[in-house]
């Protein structure tokens, strides 16, 4: 017995231990919350008509997408919009991690939760907010540009394709941040020293050490973040209508709004989503399937290196700042000065006159702010730690397990972030109106919802944190006789603190803003605070909903510092 | 059925002197809630409720306020899986006939809807205008002189306008345009032709007009009067144009096929249709009738032009024509 402890379980050899006892309900529960959808979504692409009239089997739907050249013009868009954001995303996240981990960046310690924030900005209030900043119209940005040079036309516009890009690659970046940042923490620099050693320049210890080394994780965040854009319809949605360029997702958005919902077409556009991923991730895990030369977190003790940037060290201050500037103090600005006005109007002293805290007294008259936030922190307690429990038995499963199937299994785990989240709320409707679980209409539906669309980030961070764990520590176990469950809660879960704490808190970010799936599950006893924005705003309500935007961001703000607190005290 | 010869009586008992029939309103008390959807703001809806409770201060009314079409889709979801959790609904105009075909509501009537226009009414008597919206052109005045601004319906198709006007995404008004009473297809379809050529930008009623307000575009073609109307009392630089024809469309009252408070329902679609609740569709919702005579602050905003009520049968039987009108737009 113990002789088959030193080697790494198989998944598919059955007996009854610790081990199936933690993994085994884990595998249900997430092909019960992955699967079922999908057979719902698969379902109802095949079938014609209105869902829960009289229909039949048909391609119907493949047909009628697939012939209309719009199709292949929104994959087109799709595709430009998702490859460029997440270029940006991850050539800034990359930057950012390694300035904040391994250089001498002053207050780099400070920076670490303003990365956050941008997070925290929901995406319907960031795309609103620079609206107000760069349209050519009434942009302030444009307006003092204007002003300032005295030039006929606005210099700068936020409505078209390449804005949209940049808009949604600034917005990402946190996630490829926080991705990118826990690896640099853990990347044993020993070999980076000996490239220093043996003369290597920085730019070649770069390329050839630090980047090779950080592949696996560099695949990871740049898969998720291409997905991130494919499913994003907030920016497209605000700004791309505006510029009369439509994305996959926010056509999908757009279809089910029509009435009776065209589920069928819905379904196919999605399963189109879908299938790209997938293309994906075969590509990622083809780059990704000898993740196991780049394992290097060992027993070792070590201290990575700090870099000393020099004179460089300003043109970083000043990139950070940039960064910062664009993605939370002008757009929290323009949402503040929109809170204190009773309509929107661009900055001059007739405005002025006008501000009051009027907006804000408002916000707590309305009935529903009370439930909202009660429900909002319940889903933001529960949903990510659920979920990086789960996803953290997974990735155990898909990374160090030998079974078959683990690479189904991966990609089990990824199919939610394919589905963009307003269909997943379709799907899931669906499949609790129809199965006996009495739920519809609960915030435990809600909570599913979040689980189910967070289990792909999850994973994602949980497994590149899981591959640059060497195996010889939890070998020292099992050959010790600890079980697996001992082992996974002795060794693997506190190596893994850093990645487990790191995806929590941005999980609980995303929770308390994620819109698209909840807005068809919820009803009026488990309203959320990201629905009740999208509702005031969605009512024409814009100073309304920039007086509970700002309250919602500097609630998030606060509550990240306190996370940021606990988990440096704690980890 | 049973609900059906209910509201028969109600009707009937109801005409003799304004007031629910002590029955009902005894069956409604005990019922004490209703869940009715509603359409406006939070706090407008939470006002239109006040009042009513001024009247029936022991039926508890849960609100759910929330777009039209959030509505429709809450609607199908909770029909397919044979719940009931609503009473009554204020919106979903479009989805109307599909529901009425699907079964997903019931006929009622109240003595109050006798006075309500009668192309304004559905024949069949499953639902009736809770209010009424009226598109209008609105332009910004900080960037449209008075003297250079639209005052026709033609006057949009100016190429001066290019690159700078928002029309809504299903071009709903336009197919009413269509009707054989108005404009009639062809001229419509050679209108929205010229008017494609101006590169509008396609955005929803309430985004159109959030960003004519802001500066951002200078006019759209269409927004709601009375979203208009609340934006200028709060001192949105924004002038209406007065074009002819204005097309009046909006919300209706539905009652669910199964309402789990039957009685508070009945109750409140009679209070609604009161002259108490005209008052309060008017003065809370700024719905009120904009038909002239009516008195309602639509009524006086929009005095001395033509003015037509929406055809929802045209709207039904017109998909051809309405896919012709995407094309002309170049919606896909």
């Amino acid at each position: 017995m113990r002789a088959e402890r030193q080697t790494y379980p198989r998944i598919d050899t059955f007996r009854w231990d610790s081990r199936t006892l933690v993994v085994g309900p884990v595998l249900v529960v997430t092909i019960y919350l992955v699967v079922i959808p999908l057979i719902f979504l698969l379902w109802t692409s095949f079938r014609s008509g209105q869902i829960g009239m009289p229909a039949e089997l048909t391609l119907g739907n493949y047909v009628r997408a697939y012939a209309n050249p719009a199709t292949y013009e929104l994959m087109f868009n799709t595709l430009l919009f998702a490859l460029g954001s997440a270029a940006i995303a991850l050539l800034l996240g990359i930057i950012f991690a390694w300035l904040v981990e391994r250089t001498n960046l002053p207050g780099k310690n400070l920076l670490y939760p303003l990365f956050l924030i941008p997070i925290a900005i929901p995406g319907v209030l960031f795309s609103i907010a620079w609206v107000l900043l760069l349209s050519p119209g009434a942009g302030i940005v444009n307006l003092a540009l204007k002003h300032a040079f005295n030039l006929a036309q606005a210099p700068l516009n936020i409505y078209n394709l390449p804005g949209m890009i940049v808009l949604e690659g600034l917005h990402l970046t946190p996630i490829t941040f926080l991705m990118m940042a826990g690896s640099f923490r853990r990347m044993d620099p020993s070999l980076e020293e000996a490239s220093d050693v043996l003369g290597a320049g920085f730019l070649t210890t770069l390329h050839r050490i630090t980047l090779r080394v950080l592949r696996p994780s560099i695949l990871g965040a740049l898969i998720y973040v291409l997905i991130s854009a494919m499913e994003s319809f907030e920016i497209p949605g605000v700004i791309g209508m505006r510029a009369g360029i439509q994305v996959l997702a926010f056509k999908i958005y757009l279809v089910k709004q029509e009435s009776p919902p065209d589920y069928g077409m819905l379904s196919t556009l999605a399963i189109l989503l879908l299938a790209i991923s997938a293309l994906l991730i075969a590509a990622y895990s083809k780059f990704s399937r000898d993740a196991d030369r780049y394992a290097t977190i060992t027993g070792k003790a070590y201290r990575p290196k700090t870099i000393d940037l020099g004179r460089w060290r300003f043109i970083a201050i000043a990139f950070v700042v940039g960064y910062f500037l664009v993605t939370i103090l002008l757009p929290l600005l323009v949402l503040i000065w929109a809170s204190v006005l009773p309509v929107y109007q661009a900055p001059s002293m007739a405005a002025l006159s006008r501000i009051s805290l009027e907006n804000y007294r408002t916000v707590f008259d309305i009935s529903k702010v009370g439930l909202a936030l009660k429900n909002t922190l319940y889903m933001v307690l529960l949903a990510p730690t659920i979920t990086m429990l789960i996803c953290s038995v997974l990735s155990w499963v898909i990374v160090k397990s030998r079974g078959r199937g683990r690479k189904v299994l991966d990609f089990l785990t990824f199919v939610p972030h394919a589905i963009p989240g307003i269909v997943t709320g379709v799907a899931l409707m669906w499949v609790y109106i129809f199965l006996p679980v009495p739920i519809y209409g609960t915030i435990w539906i809600l909570l599913i919802a979040y689980i189910t669309s967070r289990i792909a980030f999850g994973t994602r961070v949980m497994n590149a944190a899981m591959t640059q764990l060497h195996k010889e520590l939890e070998e020292a176990s099992y050959a010790s006789g600890g079980s697996w469950f001992k082992t996974f809660r002795k060794i693997t879960l506190p190596l893994l603190l850093p990645a487990l704490v790191n995806g929590w808190i941005f999980s609980a970010i995303v929770v308390t803003k994620a819109m698209g799936s909840v807005i068809m599950l919820y009803s009026h006893d488990s309203i959320v605070l990201s629905v009740l924005v999208w509702e005031l705003w969605s009512n024409g309500e814009v100073a309304t909903t920039a007086a509970l935007g700002v309250m919602l961001i500097f609630g998030l703000m606060g509550a990240t510092l306190v996370a940021r607190k606990f988990a440096n005290q704690t980890l | 059925m049973r609900l059906l010869v209910l509201a028969i009586l109600f009707s009937f008992l109801n005409s003799l002197a304004h007031a629910a029939p002590a029955d009902v309103i005894e069956k409604a008390k005990a019922e004490g809630k209703l869940i009715w959807w509603g359409g406006g703001t939070d706090s407008e809806d939470r006002e239109f409720i006040k009042r009513f409770n001024q009247k029936y201060p022991f039926i508890v009314v849960d609100q759910w306020n929330t777009s039209s079409k959030a509505t429709q889709e809450r609607v199908w979801a909770e029909f397919t899986a044979k719940k009931y959790s609503w009473d009554v609904i204020s919106g979903g105009s479009r989805a109307a006939q599909d529901w009425v075909k699907a079964g997903v509501m019931q006929k009622w009537s109240v003595p109050g809807l006798s006075r309500l226009p009668a192309d304004a009414r559905d024949p069949n008597g499953y639902y009736a205008p809770f209010g009424f919206n009226v598109s209008v052109p609105v332009y910004n005045t900080n960037l449209v002189a008075a003297k250079d601004a639209p005052k026709t319906w033609e006057d949009l198709l100016d190429p001066k306008w290019k690159g700078k006007i928002a029309v809504p995404d299903v071009m709903d008004m336009w197919v009413v345009f269509g009707q054989p009473n108005v404009w009639g297809k062809e001229k419509t379809l050679a209108y929205v032709t010229k008017l494609a050529a101006n590169q509008p930008k396609i955005l929803s009623w309430t985004p159109g007009l959030t960003l004519v307000a802001a500066g951002d575009l200078h006019i759209t073609a269409e927004a709601f009067l009375f979203r208009a109307m609340a934006s200028k009392d709060k001192g949105a630089t924004i002038e209406l144009v007065k074009a002819n024809p204005l097309i009046g469309r909006g919300p209706k009252s539905f009652l669910s096929a199964k309402p789990p408070h039957p009685n508070a329902a009945l109750v409140w679609l009679d209070w609604v249709y009161s002259p108490d609740g005209e008052k309060a569709i008017d003065e809370v919702l700024n719905k009120g009738n904009p038909a002239a005579g009516s008195g309602s602050r639509q009524a006086q905003l929009i005095k001395g032009q033509k003015f037509i009520y929406e055809d929802d049968e045209f709207y039904n039987s017109s998909k051809e024509y309405q896919e012709q009108l995407k094309n002309k737009f170049g919606i896909k």
